[in-house]
Protein backbone atom coordinates (compact mmCIF):
# COMPACT_ATOMS: atom_id res chain seq x y z
CA UNK A 1 0.00 0.00 0.00
CA UNK A 2 1.17 3.39 -0.91
CA UNK A 3 0.52 5.67 1.69
CA UNK A 4 2.46 9.29 2.45
CA UNK A 5 5.37 8.42 4.05
CA UNK A 6 8.09 10.29 6.24
CA UNK A 7 10.16 10.19 3.15
CA UNK A 8 7.53 11.48 1.18
CA UNK A 9 6.57 13.93 3.50
CA UNK A 10 10.16 15.32 3.28
CA UNK A 11 9.81 15.59 -0.55
CA UNK A 12 6.79 17.61 -0.25
CA UNK A 13 8.47 20.02 2.46
CA UNK A 14 10.55 20.41 -0.22
CA UNK A 15 8.26 21.82 -2.33
CA UNK A 16 7.46 24.25 -0.10
CA UNK A 17 11.13 25.51 0.17
CA UNK A 18 11.05 25.77 -3.82
CA UNK A 19 8.05 27.60 -3.48
CA UNK A 20 9.62 30.15 -1.56
CA UNK A 21 12.92 29.85 -3.47
CA UNK A 22 11.27 30.43 -7.03
CA UNK A 23 10.06 33.21 -5.76
CA UNK A 24 13.23 35.08 -5.90
CA UNK A 25 13.93 33.87 -9.79
CA UNK A 26 14.38 36.89 -12.22
CA UNK A 27 15.44 39.18 -9.34
CA UNK A 28 18.95 39.25 -9.86
CA UNK A 29 21.69 36.45 -10.65
CA UNK A 30 21.43 33.51 -8.54
CA UNK A 31 24.06 31.70 -7.42
CA UNK A 32 23.17 27.52 -8.71
CA UNK A 33 24.18 24.81 -5.82
CA UNK A 34 25.28 21.89 -8.11
CA UNK A 35 22.65 19.82 -7.06
CA UNK A 36 19.84 21.83 -8.38
CA UNK A 37 18.72 20.75 -11.51
CA UNK A 38 16.93 22.97 -14.36
CA UNK A 39 14.07 22.19 -16.50
CA UNK A 40 12.66 24.97 -18.53
CA UNK A 41 9.49 24.26 -20.68
CA UNK A 42 8.42 26.63 -23.72
CA UNK A 43 4.96 26.56 -24.77
CA UNK A 44 2.17 26.18 -22.06
CA UNK A 45 -0.14 24.66 -23.69
CA UNK A 46 -1.68 20.55 -23.53
CA UNK A 47 1.67 19.19 -23.99
CA UNK A 48 3.95 21.91 -21.95
CA UNK A 49 1.56 23.12 -19.34
CA UNK A 50 1.17 19.13 -17.95
CA UNK A 51 4.91 18.52 -18.43
CA UNK A 52 5.56 21.41 -15.91
CA UNK A 53 3.17 19.84 -14.11
CA UNK A 54 4.30 16.11 -13.97
CA UNK A 55 7.86 17.12 -13.63
CA UNK A 56 7.16 18.83 -10.18
CA UNK A 57 5.37 16.10 -8.91
CA UNK A 58 7.62 13.69 -10.27
CA UNK A 59 10.80 15.31 -8.58
CA UNK A 60 10.17 18.28 -6.60
CA UNK A 61 13.62 19.05 -6.12
CA UNK A 62 13.86 19.90 -9.82
CA UNK A 63 13.52 23.48 -10.62
CA UNK A 64 11.04 24.11 -13.59
CA UNK A 65 10.10 27.00 -15.42
CA UNK A 66 7.22 27.53 -17.85
CA UNK A 67 7.56 30.25 -20.56
CA UNK A 68 4.09 31.00 -21.90
CA UNK A 69 3.57 34.81 -23.71
CA UNK A 70 -0.57 34.07 -22.82
CA UNK A 71 -1.19 35.25 -19.41
CA UNK A 72 -4.80 32.69 -19.27
CA UNK A 73 -4.89 28.83 -21.99
CA UNK A 74 -7.95 29.03 -24.57
CA UNK A 75 -8.31 25.20 -25.41
CA UNK A 76 -8.76 24.56 -29.28
CA UNK A 77 -10.51 21.07 -28.05
CA UNK A 78 -14.18 21.94 -27.58
CA UNK A 79 -13.81 25.72 -29.17
CA UNK A 80 -16.18 23.97 -32.01
CA UNK A 81 -18.85 23.49 -29.06
CA UNK A 82 -18.38 27.67 -28.76
CA UNK A 83 -19.06 27.83 -32.30
CA UNK A 84 -22.28 25.82 -32.34
CA UNK A 85 -23.55 27.84 -29.23
CA UNK A 86 -22.78 25.31 -26.84
CA UNK A 87 -20.28 26.80 -24.87
CA UNK A 88 -18.89 30.23 -24.00
CA UNK A 89 -15.37 31.56 -24.03
CA UNK A 90 -14.88 31.85 -20.69
CA UNK A 91 -15.52 27.76 -20.43
CA UNK A 92 -12.56 27.20 -22.27
CA UNK A 93 -10.06 29.77 -21.37
CA UNK A 94 -8.03 28.20 -18.19
CA UNK A 95 -5.73 29.81 -15.51
CA UNK A 96 -2.31 29.12 -15.24
CA UNK A 97 -2.28 30.22 -11.11
CA UNK A 98 -2.05 26.67 -9.92
CA UNK A 99 0.86 25.01 -11.52
CA UNK A 100 2.63 28.53 -9.87
CA UNK A 101 1.33 28.43 -6.64
CA UNK A 102 0.09 25.02 -5.89
CA UNK A 103 3.64 23.13 -7.92
CA UNK A 104 5.73 25.75 -7.42
CA UNK A 105 6.33 25.81 -11.60
CA UNK A 106 7.99 29.33 -12.43
CA UNK A 107 5.71 31.03 -14.89
CA UNK A 108 6.92 33.37 -17.38
CA UNK A 109 4.90 35.21 -19.27
CA UNK A 110 6.94 36.14 -22.05
CA UNK A 111 7.88 34.82 -25.78
CA UNK A 112 10.94 32.46 -26.03
CA UNK A 113 12.71 34.38 -29.37
CA UNK A 114 15.48 31.81 -29.53
CA UNK A 115 17.54 28.49 -28.18
CA UNK A 116 21.32 28.42 -27.77
CA UNK A 117 21.57 24.72 -27.69
CA UNK A 118 25.34 24.73 -27.42
CA UNK A 119 25.14 27.60 -23.95
CA UNK A 120 21.78 25.77 -22.92
CA UNK A 121 20.19 28.83 -22.64
CA UNK A 122 16.10 29.71 -24.09
CA UNK A 123 16.24 33.68 -24.67
CA UNK A 124 13.92 35.88 -23.86
CA UNK A 125 11.99 38.74 -26.35
CA UNK A 126 13.35 40.79 -23.80
CA UNK A 127 16.70 39.44 -23.35
CA UNK A 128 16.68 37.51 -20.47
CA UNK A 129 18.93 34.22 -20.58
CA UNK A 130 17.11 31.32 -18.66
CA UNK A 131 19.78 28.38 -18.33
CA UNK A 132 18.82 24.69 -18.03
CA UNK A 133 19.99 21.38 -17.88
CA UNK A 134 16.66 19.98 -20.16
CA UNK A 135 14.63 22.00 -22.37
CA UNK A 136 11.01 20.94 -23.37
CA UNK A 137 9.68 22.73 -26.54
CA UNK A 138 6.10 22.28 -26.81
CA UNK A 139 5.29 25.44 -29.36
CA UNK A 140 1.98 23.94 -31.22
CA UNK A 141 1.56 24.55 -34.82
CA UNK A 142 1.48 27.35 -36.62
CA UNK A 143 -0.22 28.06 -40.13
CA UNK A 144 1.51 27.58 -43.81
CA UNK A 145 0.37 30.50 -45.72
CA UNK A 146 3.02 29.32 -48.52
CA UNK A 147 0.81 26.14 -49.83
CA UNK A 148 -2.04 28.22 -51.68
CA UNK A 149 -2.11 30.76 -54.48
CA UNK A 150 -2.93 34.17 -53.08
CA UNK A 151 -3.15 33.16 -49.76
CA UNK A 152 -1.88 35.13 -46.76
CA UNK A 153 -1.81 35.88 -43.08
CA UNK A 154 -3.62 38.68 -43.72
CA UNK A 155 -6.47 37.01 -45.16
CA UNK A 156 -7.26 35.53 -41.88
CA UNK A 157 -9.11 39.06 -40.95
CA UNK A 158 -11.38 37.71 -43.52
CA UNK A 159 -11.77 33.92 -44.02
CA UNK A 160 -10.31 33.02 -40.59
CA UNK A 161 -8.91 29.58 -39.74
CA UNK A 162 -10.14 29.40 -36.12
CA UNK A 163 -7.56 26.53 -35.43
CA UNK A 164 -5.62 28.37 -32.96
CA UNK A 165 -6.07 30.45 -30.48
CA UNK A 166 -9.61 32.66 -29.01
CA UNK A 167 -9.44 35.43 -31.68
CA UNK A 168 -9.81 33.59 -34.68
CA UNK A 169 -12.54 31.17 -33.27
CA UNK A 170 -14.51 34.35 -32.06
CA UNK A 171 -14.16 35.98 -35.16
CA UNK A 172 -15.41 32.72 -36.93
CA UNK A 173 -17.94 32.47 -34.39
CA UNK A 174 -19.04 36.50 -35.29
CA UNK A 175 -19.26 35.78 -38.57
CA UNK A 176 -21.60 32.90 -38.38
CA UNK A 177 -23.76 34.52 -36.50
CA UNK A 178 -23.94 37.67 -38.94
CA UNK A 179 -24.81 35.46 -41.64
CA UNK A 180 -28.49 35.53 -42.54
CA UNK A 181 -30.67 32.42 -43.27
CA UNK A 182 -29.85 30.62 -46.62
CA UNK A 183 -26.25 31.52 -46.60
CA UNK A 184 -23.34 29.50 -47.70
CA UNK A 185 -20.55 28.38 -45.16
CA UNK A 186 -17.36 26.62 -46.70
CA UNK A 187 -14.77 24.61 -44.66
CA UNK A 188 -11.89 23.77 -46.16
CA UNK A 189 -9.67 21.08 -44.25
CA UNK A 190 -6.13 20.11 -45.37
CA UNK A 191 -4.16 17.14 -46.04
CA UNK A 192 -2.48 14.85 -42.93
CA UNK A 193 -0.46 15.51 -41.08
CA UNK A 194 -2.39 18.34 -38.84
CA UNK A 195 -3.77 19.27 -35.29
CA UNK A 196 -6.78 17.26 -34.34
CA UNK A 197 -7.25 15.23 -37.73
CA UNK A 198 -11.70 15.20 -37.13
CA UNK A 199 -11.58 18.47 -35.81
CA UNK A 200 -12.80 19.77 -39.30
CA UNK A 201 -15.43 17.27 -39.48
CA UNK A 202 -17.20 17.84 -35.74
CA UNK A 203 -16.94 21.44 -36.78
CA UNK A 204 -19.06 21.27 -39.57
CA UNK A 205 -21.51 19.40 -37.57
CA UNK A 206 -21.60 21.66 -34.42
CA UNK A 207 -22.07 24.66 -37.09
CA UNK A 208 -25.05 22.55 -38.47
CA UNK A 209 -26.48 22.16 -35.21
CA UNK A 210 -26.51 26.32 -34.91
CA UNK A 211 -27.83 26.71 -38.31
CA UNK A 212 -30.53 23.95 -38.06
CA UNK A 213 -31.71 25.99 -34.93
CA UNK A 214 -31.67 29.35 -36.27
CA UNK A 215 -31.11 29.52 -40.07
CA UNK A 216 -32.35 26.21 -41.50
CA UNK A 217 -32.11 27.11 -44.60
CA UNK A 218 -28.19 27.42 -44.76
CA UNK A 219 -25.68 25.20 -46.61
CA UNK A 220 -22.24 23.56 -45.60
CA UNK A 221 -19.99 22.80 -48.09
CA UNK A 222 -16.62 20.93 -47.19
CA UNK A 223 -13.76 20.90 -49.75
CA UNK A 224 -11.39 18.98 -48.68
CA UNK A 225 -7.43 18.35 -49.65
CA UNK A 226 -8.23 14.57 -48.56
CA UNK A 227 -9.71 11.71 -50.00
CA UNK A 228 -11.19 10.47 -46.88
CA UNK A 229 -11.15 11.78 -43.51
CA UNK A 230 -11.60 9.69 -39.83
CA UNK A 231 -14.33 8.13 -38.37
CA UNK A 232 -16.06 8.86 -42.27
CA UNK A 233 -18.59 6.50 -41.86
CA UNK A 234 -20.11 7.57 -38.30
CA UNK A 235 -19.83 11.59 -39.34
CA UNK A 236 -21.41 10.82 -42.68
CA UNK A 237 -24.37 8.52 -40.80
CA UNK A 238 -24.95 10.93 -38.01
CA UNK A 239 -24.89 14.16 -40.45
CA UNK A 240 -27.77 12.60 -42.41
CA UNK A 241 -30.17 11.20 -39.24
CA UNK A 242 -29.45 14.98 -37.74
CA UNK A 243 -29.10 17.12 -40.39
CA UNK A 244 -30.53 16.17 -43.31
CA UNK A 245 -28.73 17.01 -46.69
CA UNK A 246 -27.30 20.22 -45.17
CA UNK A 247 -23.44 19.18 -44.95
CA UNK A 248 -22.09 18.26 -48.42
CA UNK A 249 -18.41 16.74 -48.82
CA UNK A 250 -16.70 17.24 -51.57
CA UNK A 251 -12.86 14.97 -51.40
CA UNK A 252 -10.00 15.89 -53.24
CA UNK A 253 -10.91 13.92 -56.47
CA UNK A 254 -14.42 16.18 -56.66
CA UNK A 255 -12.66 18.84 -56.38
CA UNK A 256 -11.83 19.06 -52.76
CA UNK A 257 -8.60 21.09 -52.96
CA UNK A 258 -8.42 24.38 -52.61
CA UNK A 259 -5.57 26.14 -55.17
CA UNK A 260 -6.35 29.83 -54.74
CA UNK A 261 -7.93 32.39 -52.21
CA UNK A 262 -9.38 35.05 -53.08
CA UNK A 263 -10.78 36.29 -49.43
CA UNK A 264 -12.04 39.83 -50.57
CA UNK A 265 -13.73 38.09 -52.85
CA UNK A 266 -14.80 36.07 -50.75
CA UNK A 267 -14.33 32.93 -53.04
CA UNK A 268 -12.02 29.77 -53.12
CA UNK A 269 -11.02 28.60 -56.53
CA UNK A 270 -10.69 24.64 -56.61
CA UNK A 271 -9.86 22.08 -59.69
CA UNK A 272 -13.76 22.44 -60.54
CA UNK A 273 -13.47 25.98 -60.52
CA UNK A 274 -14.74 29.19 -58.32
CA UNK A 275 -16.65 28.75 -55.02
CA UNK A 276 -18.56 31.65 -53.12
CA UNK A 277 -19.05 31.32 -49.47
CA UNK A 278 -21.24 34.01 -46.81
CA UNK A 279 -18.59 32.54 -44.63
CA UNK A 280 -15.36 30.75 -45.31
CA UNK A 281 -13.30 28.85 -42.86
CA UNK A 282 -9.87 27.53 -44.58
CA UNK A 283 -7.96 25.96 -42.20
CA UNK A 284 -4.68 25.91 -43.84
CA UNK A 285 -1.74 23.40 -43.79
CA UNK A 286 0.55 23.55 -40.82
CA UNK A 287 4.53 22.94 -39.58
CA UNK A 288 5.77 23.30 -35.75
CA UNK A 289 5.34 26.17 -34.09
CA UNK A 290 7.94 29.06 -34.89
CA UNK A 291 10.77 28.67 -31.99
CA UNK A 292 11.18 24.38 -33.27
CA UNK A 293 11.58 26.33 -36.86
CA UNK A 294 14.03 28.68 -36.06
CA UNK A 295 16.56 26.55 -33.41
CA UNK A 296 17.05 23.93 -36.27
CA UNK A 297 14.67 21.46 -34.34
CA UNK A 298 12.36 20.98 -37.76
CA UNK A 299 13.79 19.09 -40.79
CA UNK A 300 12.42 19.22 -44.01
CA UNK A 301 8.93 18.05 -43.54
CA UNK A 302 8.34 20.94 -41.36
CA UNK A 303 8.16 18.56 -38.48
CA UNK A 304 10.57 17.68 -35.33
CA UNK A 305 12.21 14.29 -35.92
CA UNK A 306 12.76 12.89 -32.03
CA UNK A 307 13.85 9.94 -30.64
CA UNK A 308 10.27 7.86 -29.82
CA UNK A 309 11.12 6.84 -26.64
CA UNK A 310 12.53 10.29 -24.89
CA UNK A 311 10.99 12.73 -27.04
CA UNK A 312 14.66 13.98 -27.44
CA UNK A 313 15.50 16.01 -30.59
CA UNK A 314 17.15 14.00 -33.61
CA UNK A 315 19.00 17.37 -34.24
CA UNK A 316 19.93 18.86 -30.99
CA UNK A 317 21.24 17.26 -27.56
CA UNK A 318 19.30 18.19 -24.63
CA UNK A 319 15.96 19.62 -26.33
CA UNK A 320 12.56 17.51 -26.29
CA UNK A 321 9.98 17.98 -28.52
CA UNK A 322 6.64 16.75 -27.65
CA UNK A 323 3.01 17.78 -28.64
CA UNK A 324 2.12 18.72 -31.91
CA UNK A 325 4.95 19.88 -32.89
CA UNK A 326 6.90 16.16 -32.66
CA UNK A 327 7.00 13.17 -35.16
CA UNK A 328 5.95 10.74 -32.85
CA UNK A 329 5.38 7.80 -35.29
CA UNK A 330 1.48 6.77 -35.38
CA UNK A 331 0.53 9.25 -32.66
CA UNK A 332 -1.99 11.95 -34.23
CA UNK A 333 -1.77 15.28 -33.61
CA UNK A 334 -4.06 15.84 -30.98
CA UNK A 335 -4.12 17.54 -27.19
CA UNK A 336 -4.33 13.90 -25.42
CA UNK A 337 -1.04 12.67 -27.51
CA UNK A 338 0.24 15.99 -26.74
CA UNK A 339 -0.71 15.09 -22.61
CA UNK A 340 0.46 11.51 -22.75
CA UNK A 341 3.57 12.61 -24.21
CA UNK A 342 4.44 15.16 -21.49
CA UNK A 343 4.08 12.63 -18.52
CA UNK A 344 6.71 9.83 -20.73
CA UNK A 345 8.95 12.75 -21.38
CA UNK A 346 8.68 14.32 -17.87
CA UNK A 347 9.86 10.93 -16.34
CA UNK A 348 12.56 10.16 -19.48
CA UNK A 349 14.35 13.73 -18.28
CA UNK A 350 13.93 12.76 -14.97
CA UNK A 351 16.07 9.48 -15.22
CA UNK A 352 18.55 11.08 -17.78
CA UNK A 353 19.15 13.44 -15.16
CA UNK A 354 19.93 11.06 -12.59
CA UNK A 355 21.68 9.49 -15.47
CA UNK A 356 19.15 6.17 -15.63
CA UNK A 357 18.05 4.57 -18.49
CA UNK A 358 14.59 5.72 -19.18
CA UNK A 359 12.27 3.19 -19.83
CA UNK A 360 9.33 3.13 -22.29
CA UNK A 361 5.63 2.62 -21.59
CA UNK A 362 2.45 1.93 -23.61
CA UNK A 363 0.58 5.44 -24.61
CA UNK A 364 -3.15 6.23 -25.66
CA UNK A 365 -4.84 8.48 -27.35
CA UNK A 366 -8.57 8.98 -27.51
CA UNK A 367 -10.63 11.96 -29.38
CA UNK A 368 -13.88 12.19 -28.54
CA UNK A 369 -15.69 14.17 -31.63
CA UNK A 370 -19.57 15.90 -31.05
CA UNK A 371 -22.00 15.96 -33.96
CA UNK A 372 -24.83 17.46 -31.70
CA UNK A 373 -25.32 18.90 -28.39
CA UNK A 374 -26.03 15.07 -26.54
CA UNK A 375 -24.97 12.94 -29.58
CA UNK A 376 -20.71 12.63 -29.47
CA UNK A 377 -18.57 9.79 -31.44
CA UNK A 378 -14.90 8.57 -30.65
CA UNK A 379 -11.82 6.79 -31.58
CA UNK A 380 -9.28 5.50 -29.32
CA UNK A 381 -5.59 3.96 -29.79
CA UNK A 382 -2.87 2.35 -27.88
CA UNK A 383 0.74 2.90 -28.61
CA UNK A 384 3.48 1.25 -28.07
CA UNK A 385 7.08 1.48 -29.21
CA UNK A 386 8.20 -1.34 -31.95
CA UNK A 387 11.99 -0.75 -32.37
CA UNK A 388 12.43 2.84 -32.34
CA UNK A 389 8.51 3.72 -33.82
CA UNK A 390 5.73 4.23 -31.81
CA UNK A 391 2.91 2.39 -33.91
CA UNK A 392 -0.76 1.21 -32.35
CA UNK A 393 -1.37 -1.83 -30.52
CA UNK A 394 -2.59 -4.54 -32.84
CA UNK A 395 -5.97 -5.45 -32.64
CA UNK A 396 -6.88 -2.86 -30.33
CA UNK A 397 -8.69 0.82 -30.33
CA UNK A 398 -10.77 2.10 -33.32
CA UNK A 399 -13.83 4.44 -33.53
CA UNK A 400 -17.16 3.74 -31.90
CA UNK A 401 -19.51 1.29 -32.91
CA UNK A 402 -21.54 1.77 -36.27
CA UNK A 403 -24.62 0.11 -35.17
CA UNK A 404 -24.76 1.60 -31.92
CA UNK A 405 -28.29 3.59 -30.54
CA UNK A 406 -28.53 7.21 -29.68
CA UNK A 407 -28.11 6.22 -25.35
CA UNK A 408 -24.46 4.87 -26.82
CA UNK A 409 -23.91 8.60 -28.58
CA UNK A 410 -25.52 10.36 -25.46
CA UNK A 411 -23.08 8.38 -22.99
CA UNK A 412 -19.98 9.10 -25.43
CA UNK A 413 -20.98 13.26 -25.60
CA UNK A 414 -21.21 12.53 -21.22
CA UNK A 415 -17.59 10.95 -21.44
CA UNK A 416 -16.67 13.70 -23.68
CA UNK A 417 -17.21 16.18 -21.47
CA UNK A 418 -15.73 14.27 -18.60
CA UNK A 419 -12.58 13.96 -20.58
CA UNK A 420 -12.23 17.84 -21.09
CA UNK A 421 -12.67 18.30 -17.68
CA UNK A 422 -10.39 15.60 -16.58
CA UNK A 423 -7.92 16.60 -18.79
CA UNK A 424 -7.66 20.29 -18.21
CA UNK A 425 -7.48 19.65 -14.50
CA UNK A 426 -4.61 17.60 -15.31
CA UNK A 427 -2.90 20.03 -16.87
CA UNK A 428 -3.93 23.04 -15.05
CA UNK A 429 -5.83 21.77 -11.95
CA UNK B 1 -31.24 7.84 6.20
CA UNK B 2 -28.52 5.12 5.73
CA UNK B 3 -27.64 6.29 1.78
CA UNK B 4 -28.30 9.91 3.04
CA UNK B 5 -25.44 9.29 5.55
CA UNK B 6 -23.07 7.30 3.21
CA UNK B 7 -23.50 9.84 0.33
CA UNK B 8 -22.49 12.61 2.70
CA UNK B 9 -19.64 10.50 3.85
CA UNK B 10 -17.98 10.02 0.82
CA UNK B 11 -18.72 13.53 -0.18
CA UNK B 12 -17.00 14.32 3.11
CA UNK B 13 -14.12 11.63 2.12
CA UNK B 14 -13.71 13.47 -1.56
CA UNK B 15 -13.53 16.94 -0.15
CA UNK B 16 -11.15 15.80 2.19
CA UNK B 17 -9.02 14.12 -0.50
CA UNK B 18 -8.99 17.02 -2.69
CA UNK B 19 -8.02 19.18 0.26
CA UNK B 20 -4.93 16.83 1.28
CA UNK B 21 -4.07 16.34 -2.67
CA UNK B 22 -4.32 20.73 -3.01
CA UNK B 23 -2.25 21.18 0.06
CA UNK B 24 0.97 19.13 -1.13
CA UNK B 25 0.40 19.61 -4.39
CA UNK B 26 -0.02 15.68 -5.63
CA UNK B 27 1.07 12.40 -3.63
CA UNK B 28 4.23 11.72 -3.83
CA UNK B 29 4.78 9.43 -8.11
CA UNK B 30 7.51 7.38 -9.08
CA UNK B 31 8.29 6.94 -5.34
CA UNK B 32 10.08 3.03 -5.64
CA UNK B 33 11.26 1.50 -8.47
CA UNK B 34 9.75 -1.19 -8.20
CA UNK B 35 5.73 0.72 -8.30
CA UNK B 36 7.36 2.11 -11.60
CA UNK B 37 5.92 0.15 -14.31
CA UNK B 38 2.66 0.49 -13.00
CA UNK B 39 2.78 3.87 -12.75
CA UNK B 40 4.11 4.74 -16.13
CA UNK B 41 1.36 2.61 -17.48
CA UNK B 42 -0.72 4.74 -15.40
CA UNK B 43 -0.29 7.78 -16.80
CA UNK B 44 -2.05 7.23 -19.82
CA UNK B 45 -5.27 6.55 -17.59
CA UNK B 46 -4.80 9.84 -16.19
CA UNK B 47 -5.67 11.64 -19.14
CA UNK B 48 -9.02 10.59 -18.98
CA UNK B 49 -9.86 9.93 -15.38
CA UNK B 50 -7.94 13.01 -13.87
CA UNK B 51 -4.75 13.33 -12.05
CA UNK B 52 -3.88 9.88 -9.61
CA UNK B 53 -7.33 8.60 -11.25
CA UNK B 54 -9.11 11.31 -9.32
CA UNK B 55 -12.07 12.51 -11.60
CA UNK B 56 -13.29 15.41 -11.40
CA UNK B 57 -16.36 15.01 -13.82
CA UNK B 58 -18.16 11.77 -15.26
CA UNK B 59 -15.22 10.32 -15.89
CA UNK B 60 -15.30 7.07 -13.19
CA UNK B 61 -12.69 7.60 -10.30
CA UNK B 62 -9.54 5.06 -10.26
CA UNK B 63 -7.85 6.48 -7.25
CA UNK B 64 -8.01 3.90 -4.48
CA UNK B 65 -10.50 1.85 -5.78
CA UNK B 66 -9.77 -1.92 -4.59
CA UNK B 67 -7.00 -4.26 -7.10
CA UNK B 68 -9.97 -6.66 -7.49
CA UNK B 69 -12.45 -4.49 -8.78
CA UNK B 70 -10.04 -2.22 -11.11
CA UNK B 71 -8.22 -6.04 -12.56
CA UNK B 72 -11.83 -7.24 -13.23
CA UNK B 73 -13.32 -4.54 -14.68
CA UNK B 74 -10.28 -3.91 -17.80
CA UNK B 75 -10.75 -7.97 -17.85
CA UNK B 76 -14.14 -7.97 -18.77
CA UNK B 77 -13.52 -4.84 -21.08
CA UNK B 78 -10.85 -7.07 -22.30
CA UNK B 79 -13.12 -10.14 -23.54
CA UNK B 80 -16.00 -8.26 -24.20
CA UNK B 81 -17.76 -9.52 -21.24
CA UNK B 82 -19.03 -6.51 -20.16
CA UNK B 83 -20.84 -2.96 -22.26
CA UNK B 84 -18.76 0.03 -22.71
CA UNK B 85 -18.20 2.86 -24.52
CA UNK B 86 -14.61 3.45 -25.31
CA UNK B 87 -13.13 0.91 -22.88
CA UNK B 88 -13.51 -2.43 -24.49
CA UNK B 89 -11.45 -0.96 -27.36
CA UNK B 90 -8.46 0.62 -25.08
CA UNK B 91 -8.50 -2.53 -22.63
CA UNK B 92 -7.44 -4.63 -25.73
CA UNK B 93 -4.45 -2.73 -26.45
CA UNK B 94 -3.17 -3.72 -22.72
CA UNK B 95 -1.91 -7.09 -21.54
CA UNK B 96 -3.40 -9.49 -18.31
CA UNK B 97 0.04 -8.65 -16.39
CA UNK B 98 -0.50 -4.47 -17.73
CA UNK B 99 -3.83 -4.72 -16.39
CA UNK B 100 -2.41 -6.13 -12.60
CA UNK B 101 0.51 -3.39 -12.68
CA UNK B 102 -2.42 -0.48 -13.67
CA UNK B 103 -4.42 -1.85 -10.96
CA UNK B 104 -2.02 -2.81 -8.02
CA UNK B 105 -0.97 1.35 -8.97
CA UNK B 106 -4.92 2.93 -8.01
CA UNK B 107 -5.36 0.37 -5.61
CA UNK B 108 -2.54 1.04 -3.71
CA UNK B 109 -3.20 4.99 -3.72
CA UNK B 110 -5.11 6.43 -0.65
CA UNK B 111 -4.24 9.07 2.11
CA UNK B 112 -2.88 7.55 5.59
CA UNK B 113 -5.70 9.83 7.90
CA UNK B 114 -9.20 9.60 6.77
CA UNK B 115 -12.73 10.83 8.02
CA UNK B 116 -13.80 8.73 11.16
Amino acid sequence: MKKITRRDFNKLIGTFGMVSTLKTIGMGPTILLAAERRVVVVGGGFGGATAAKYLRMMDPNLRVTLVEPKRSYFTCPFSNLMLGGLKKMGELTHSYEKLQKKYGVNVVHASATRIDASSKNVILQDGQNLPYDRLIVAPGVDMRYDQIENYSVDDIKDIPHAWKGETSTLLLLQQLEAMSDGGKVLICPPALPYRCPPGPYERASLIAHYLKKHKPRSKILIFDAKEQFPKQALFSSGWENLYGHMIEWFNRSAGGLILKVDAKGMAVETEFGRETGDVINLIPAQWAGKIARDSGLVDKSGWCPVDQLTFESKLHKGIHVIGDSAIAGSMPKSGFSASNQAKITASAIIALLNEKAPTSATMANTCYSFLSQDYAISVSAIYQLSGKEIVSVKGSGGISSLDADLSVRRAEAIYAQGWYDSITNDMFG
Amino acid sequence: MTIKKNLIKMLLIFWFVMVIGSLFGGFSLLAQAEDQKGEMLALSCTSCHGTHGLSPGAMPTLFGKSLKYLEQSMQEFKYDQRAATVMQRIAKGYTLEEIRLISEYFASLYIEKSVK
